[in-house]
Order: structure tokens, then sequence, then C-alpha cells
């Protein structure tokens, strides 16, 4: 990022082959929605153009990355409002990686389906802290940045959202 | 080295790090000690690590190609308009001048700020964005008009939807568009190319195209599509290129009934 903050924007190209994916699964998780996770992975390179002479060396670029990505999201959410997740992830035109469609796998396809669900039925916010955590698997300490709380903050919340979504998925799964 | 005092606090902070793999060793022989004497937050905390543990279960899907053309595309326009705007850079010879004389600095501040208040509009950022935007559709028309060449049809169907994507189409677009519908020999890049004509439906030489195509169609599945396109658009001059096809004793059966039923609608329209 350095190198496109200097000038060598072509080396923008590089930072999105790293990050284009994790970025997806990020606003597809908040969105629950493909083309629409694509555009804002643009606008998310979009801003990183526009605003690379904000980025320090002296932190970590992913958390500049996430930070400019919940931006992004945010201000989306700001013009929609709110999401269909009525549909069902499973509906989407999508592949998702997982292809194994044994026998055997098909009641842990359920179970993980309901998660799914369940997933969907937390709040923004609580969704987004588990795919910063869990899926993106970025450091408490760099969420606690992000979220401008402390660490241990962002521990205790994210031990409250599993235990809720513990009992969502539970309800579901009766 | 003075040891925390553990509570369920810590415990429960620990327990996290633990789940990410960033609890050392003597801090995870502690915490287990703890919750050996504490059971009913050891198995309040063995559920979070379930439900932690199945969340690595859950997939997530991958974009579609369209995403990196799309930032190709977008990426070349920026370069190209980045290097054209830095073509005649004054900043570093103005910031030579002015570092001079603190006075000659001081005076081009407040003369800076006088012209930015009364002279400059608040428009010089609209029309870089302007340029950038006109600048990124040229790129992406560029782009296009060379990844329909290639002879892989995955990047004849980028092609193609990159054209769809066009904020305005001019004629060589839809030229080129035109001659994929009616020659590629791929039918999802023809198919492709039928969606992204559709989308400039406001455009008479479009509509045109997508009408004379029709009769040179040899493939059933695009004769279909072009039905219904043609449908949704509600192309009433498209009733006798479907007469002349309807016309041909080669045409598919089923095909021939959808284009009956075509005609018939386009009529009561």
């Amino acid at each position: 990022m350095l190198k496109v903050k200097k000038g060598d924007l072509e080396k923008m190209s590089l930072l999105y082959h790293r990050y284009s994916r994790r970025f997806f699964g990020f606003f597809y998780n908040m969105t629950n929605d493909g083309p629409t996770s694509e555009d804002l992975v643009q606008n998310v390179f979009m801003r990183m153009l526009k605003y690379r002479h904000t980025y320090s060396d002296e932190g970590k670029f992913e958390t500049w990355a996430f930070h400019l990505a919940r931006n992004v999201h945010h201000d989306h959410f700001r013009k929609n409002k709110r999401y269909a997740f009525q549909e069902s992830m499973q509906d989407s035109v999508y592949e998702t990686v997982d292809e194994d469609n044994t026998e055997l796998r098909m009641t842990r396809e359920d179970e993980i389906d309901n998660l799914k669900e369940a997933l969907l039925s937390l709040s923004p916010e609580k969704r987004e802290l588990l795919e910063l955590t869990r899926f993106q698997k970025l450091k408490y300490e760099q969420v606690a940045n992000l979220l401008g709380i402390s660490e241990s903050a962002v521990k205790v919340r994210v031990h409250r959202t599993l235990k809720e979504l513990r009992s969502i998925y539970v309800r579901l799964d009766q | 080295m003075n040891k925390l005092i553990l509570n369920d606090g810590i415990a429960t902070e620990w327990w996290m790090d633990y789940l990410t793999g960033e609890l050392d060793r003597e801090k995870e022989g502690e915490l287990f000690q703890y919750l050996h004497g504490h059971p009913q937050l050891q198995k309040e905390l063995k559920i979070s690590e379930e439900i932690w543990s199945d969340l690595g279960e859950v997939s997530v899907p991958g974009p579609s190609e369209r995403m990196d053309a799309k930032f190709e595309a977008m990426l070349l326009g920026y370069v190209a308009a980045n290097e054209r705007n830095s073509a005649i850079n004054w900043l570093p010879v103005l910031q030579d001048w002015v570092s001079r004389s603190w006075r000659v600095g001081l005076a081009s501040l407040i003369l800076g700020s006088a012209l930015g208040w009364f002279v400059i509009p608040d428009t010089k950022e609209d029309r870089q964005l302007a340029e950038l935007s006109t600048e990124v559709q040229e790129m992406k028309k560029m782009m296009m008009l060379t990844l329909i060449e290639q002879p892989k049809a995955q990047e004849r169907i980028r092609a193609v939807s990159l054209a769809g994507d066009l904020p305005s189409a001019d004629l060589r677009v839809i030229e080129v568009l035109a001659e994929t519908l009616n020659r590629d020999e791929n039918l999802n890049v023809r198919l492709a190319a039928l969606e992204s004509l559709m989308k400039y439906w406001d455009y008479s030489e479009a509509r045109s195209v997508l009408v004379k195509s029709i009769s040179l169609q040899d493939s059933p599945l695009i004769q279909a599509a072009i039905a219904d396109a043609m449908l949704i658009l509600r192309e009433k001059s498209a009733i006798d290129e479907f007469e002349k096809l309807l016309a041909k004793p080669e045409l598919n059966e089923v095909v021939k009934e959808k284009l009956q039923l075509t005609v018939e609608k386009l009529q009561q329209i």
C-alpha cells in the first residue's frame, strides 16, 4: 500500500488479488447479496485509491482496509436501511465452496443451514463482530481499534454474541 | 512475575484468546485448572467453543468473474486519469517557491484562501470526478474491445458483460455486441451479448440490431431467448422477422410454437 501511496497505482492490483475475496465474504455475510457485495468491494478499492494519502505504515494495512470496508458497508446500509434476509443463502446463484453432497453429510448440512439462519437473525452489529473475529480472523486488538472499544470489551461482546447465536440456533433446530 | 488472580470475567477473556489460539500454554494450564473448579462456567464456555467451531463450517460463496473485470477496468481508468492530471505538476515548484521565505508563504496562504473562497467555485472536484468517470468508461470500452477478440469464451463473456455495464453506449459498442450475437461460435457468449444489448433498449440502433438478428439465428436456444427479449421490450417491429423465421421448414417445433405465441402476444400490444 505504501507503493500505491507513493504513486505506483498499479500495485493496487496486487492488493486487490490478495484481499478482494475476503472483502466479498465480509460484504456477502453482511448483506446476503452477491451482486451488491461485488459493487461494495469495488467501492472499497476506489476509496483506497482516493484516500491513499491517509494510509500510514504505522498501522496494519488490514485494519485500515477493514476500516474503509466498514464505512462502505455503513454507507450502503444507511441508503438501503434493511436487507432482505428472508431469502435463504442457499438460493443464491453464487456457488458455495463446499460441494460435498454425500448422504452422510446431509444432517450436518442441515445443522449448518440452521446456523446460517441463526447468524442472519443477529443484529448487524453482532453479525459484524463475528464476521471480523471469526470469519475474517482479525485479532481482537484490530477489532478493538476498528470499533473504538477496548480489547476486553471485544472479547466479552464476542462471548455474549456466541451465547445469543447458540440460543437462536437451538430454537431453530427444535 | 505476579500472577493474575483468575475470576469468571478474566477466565472468559482468556477463553476467547484460547478459541483464536492466542493463549499461551502457561495461561491455558491456569485457565483449565480454574475451570475445573468452576463447572458451571466451564459448561458455558464449552458451548461457546462448539458454536465457534461450527461457524468454521459455514461456507462462503465466491464472487463472479465480472467483479475482477470491473476492478481491472476501474484501475486502468484511474491510472490513466491520474497520469494525465499529473503531467503538469506545479505543486513541487510552488512548494519550493513558498519555502524560500515565510513572508511569501504567509502571503501565498492568504492569497490562496481568498482565491479559494471567492474565485474558485466548488466544482473542481466535480469536474475531476466527471473526467475520471469518462476515463473509466473509455477504458472499459477499450478493454471490452480487446477481450472480445480473445479465443476463450470466458473472456468474451467478460467483454460483453463490460459492454452491458457502460452507462451509455456508442455505435461501436452496439456493433460489436451485434456481431457477437450473430456470429460468436459459443452460445453462452451469444446469450450474454443478447442480455447486454437489451440493456440498451432505449437506443433505436440496439433495438434494430436485435430485430435484424432474429432471422440470422439458427440455434433454437437463441431464437427462444430473442423471442422472450422482444416480448419484454414490446417490440412490435419484430413480428415480420419472426414470420420469416416461421416460414423456414427446418425450424425446431418447440421454437415454432413459442414464436407463434410470441407473434400473437406482440400483435395484441
